[in-house]
């Protein structure tokens, strides 16, 4: 079966995920797009291709699209969809990740931009060949932290009674609250630090509301012949901290989403 | 230690969290044919994460209503407080511009009615 030419039709668009040199985009013959009716192809303009498919337009036109972002379980399910198509070009020796949203007419509109973006894509491209990137997260039990702390705090009271030992215990949990928010800062700056080390580059992504024990969520971009030392290096440091109550969890290979910038330009 | 080898085939056992702040918050931004608003995805991401949470957490629960709800429009009448007080907290730490609850018709995500609305340990 020829790939489906995605030209611009009545009630349909071209969903964007990705650019890559289009020498190497090789897409599998069974990905499907957001709009699983639809198989993922690549749409090329001298050396760079557009991984993109087509979706309807009643629900991703401007009006229906607006109203669809607000939709919880839609916007998962894309959001989702996005991320699993970029995943099957993981193995491309030099990936771009697009945010999620980019839309055109047709193929001719996506060449265009293609044309209008070489310059920047071709030196993003070279920036990330050969690297993918790797998610870090830390956690470290805050209750159990501020306990230890407190109970190292000292004994208080003794001969002056036992209120006074009750407001000496007080003082030391306060204290210990604000000395635990410390003392996990550290913690994750010390780990950010040893794995930046064995990275090309780093980036912390924000903390969780939803998620206090987390004390470091960071993504390290890393060249594929480093891959199995890095995870060693990262393996290595979980070790070392879990006898301290330290929790690392890695997930990867993602695509450089952290990396490519919110312009173009930006490493 | 868990990561994915390669090839990858996350489906729902990726943390959406981890998939939502790269795909809705990071990449090459590129404007298209059709007009996002770019801002709007960021309060998306940030309502949705709530969201998300308080979904599950319901359904823990073992309130789902609105699976079985015809169409998430009703929740649009009602209004969770305590969830955008929430929002509104995140956003001024995040150095957002708070949306205008009434004059931003598209405002639409709202946690379950019932009180399962509290995002994960707090």
């Amino acid at each position: 079966m020829s790939p489906e030419p995605t030209e611009a039709r009545a009630g349909f668009g071209v969903y964007v995920y990705g650019v890559l040199p289009a020498k190497t985009a090789s897409v599998p013959p069974d990905l499907v797009g957001l709009d699983d009716r639809h198989r993922v192809t690549v749409c090329a303009h001298e050396g760079l291709a557009a991984i993109v498919s087509r979706v309807a337009l009643d629900e991703f036109g401007e009006e229906r699209l607006r109203d669809n972002l607000a939709r919880p379980e839609w916007l998962e399910q894309r959001v989702r969809g996005h991320e699993r198509v970029l995943e099957a070009f993981l193995e491309a020796p030099a990936l771009l990740p697009l945010r999620f949203g980019a839309i055109f007419r047709g193929d001719e509109q996506v060449q265009a931009m293609l044309a209008e973006n070489a310059d920047a894509f071709a030196a993003a491209l070279e920036r990330m060949r050969g690297r993918r990137e790797w998610s870090v997260k830390a956690f470290v039990d805050r209750q159990a932290l501020i306990e230890q702390l407190a109970a190292s705090g000292g004994a208080g009271g003794g001969a002056r009674g036992e209120g006074h030992a009750y407001f000496a215990r007080k003082q030391r949990e306060r204290d210990a609250r604000e000395r635990a928010h410390t003392v996990a800062a550290a913690l994750a700056e010390e780990l950010h630090e040893t794995l930046a080390e064995a990275a090309s580059a780093d980036t912390y992504l924000p903390a969780r509301s939803d998620a206090p024990d987390l004390v470091l969520n960071a993504a390290y971009l890393v060249e594929r012949a480093q891959e199995s030392s890095f995870l060693r290096v990262v393996q290595e440091a979980a070790r070392e901290r879990q006898p301290g109550g330290m929790r690392v969890e890695i997930t990867g290979p993602w695509p450089p989403y952290s990396f490519v910038g919110r312009d173009e330009d930006a490493p | 230690m868990p990561y994915r080898g390669a090839p990858p085939a996350h489906g729902t056992s990726t943390n959406l969290a981890d998939i939502l702040e790269r795909v809705l918050d990071k990449g090459i931004v590129i404007a298209g044919d059709i007009r996002i608003d770019l801002l709007d995805i960021e309060l998306l991401t940030i309502k949705l994460r709530l969201l998300v949470a308080s979904v599950d957490k319901a359904k823990e629960m073992g309130i789902d209503w609105w699976e079985r709800d015809g169409g998430l429009s009703s929740l649009a009448e009602s209004r969770d407080r305590e969830l955008d007080e929430r929002l509104r907290r995140l956003e001024a730490a995040a150095g957002l511009e708070p949306a205008d609850a009434d004059a931003d018709g598209r405002e639409q995500v709202e946690a379950p009615r019932e009180h399962a609305h509290e995002p994960g340990a707090d």
